[in-house]
């Protein structure tokens, strides 16, 4: 749980969007963790697979907004790595 | 005297040192490494509680792959550069880094679990092929997506 506060404090209070991504990553550790110690109470094996499948799709999650944030950079849509900067405005 | 109580509590303590200097390093870099040492760390956790398997995809897909992706990205951003000679720091990293695989590798081969799940691997298999196939099917379609739409925003020229 204490892991998750963290991660939550740090995606809520930071403005870099590769920051923001780490602590979710943060969060997802931790929650992670709770899971599987929870899952020992009802199914561990269905805890285990359950787990297995969260690791697939963070990794997945991760490559595809790296993905986004570097094509972003690339193109020149953003100057600089800040979520304001992400935010699209009207022109 | 049981020696799995006090090693948990020292990894959780240091799950959550490597959660608070992912937080709060200045160098994105430092953070993603900062991650990795925490993906260690609760690999350690889970070989504790008896998930062995699970550690060791933890390991190998999230720490291996993805932390390592992360690494590789950021040193594309172009992070303003900046001199980080912090000898302290790095001593302490590295003292750190060796604890914890140091502790994953001990606790793996000793098995030491202080609630040891029994957990036929066959059971996990027929979990993803029962009553999590559509889990795994949208994992499946997930990923493909997130594959091809990497390889579609990586090769246009420009963004419209």
């Amino acid at each position: 749980m204490a892991i998750s506060a963290i991660g939550i404090y740090g995606a809520v209070s930071r403005r870099n969007p590769v920051k923001i991504l780490l602590s979710i990553e943060v969060i997802f550790n931790g929650i992670l963790l709770l899971f599987l110690y929870m899952a020992w109470f009802s199914s561990p094996a269905g805890g285990a697979t359950l787990a297995i499948l969260l690791i697939g799709l963070a990794v997945g999650e991760i490559a595809l907004i790296f993905t986004i944030l570097i094509a972003l950079l690339r193109f020149g849509v953003v100057s600089r790595m800040d979520v304001d900067e992400l935010i699209v405005k009207e022109e | 005297m049981n020696i799995v109580e006090p090693l948990m509590l020292v990894l959780g303590a240091v799950a959550i040192a490597m959660a608070l200097l992912v937080v709060h390093s200045r160098s994105l870099v430092y953070s993603a490494a900062f991650l990795g040492f925490l993906g260690l760390a609760n690999a350690s956790l889970f070989a504790i509680l008896g998930y062995g398997l699970v550690a060791i995809i933890h390991v190998l897909v999230y720490v291996g792959a993805a932390v390592l992706f992360i690494v590789l990205a950021v040193t594309m951003m172009r992070e303003p550069a900046k001199q980080y000679t912090n000898l302290l720091m790095g001593l302490a990293s590295g003292l750190l880094f060796f604890a914890v695989v140091l502790g994953f590798f001990w606790t793996s081969s000793k098995g030491l679990a202080i609630m040891p799940v029994e957990v036929e691997y066959s059971e996990i298999v027929n979990y993803f092929f029962s009553s999590a196939r559509p889990a795994v099917v949208i994992l499946a379609i997930s990923l493909a997506a997130a594959l091809i739409g990497s390889i579609h925003i990586a090769r246009s020229e420009k963004v419209r």
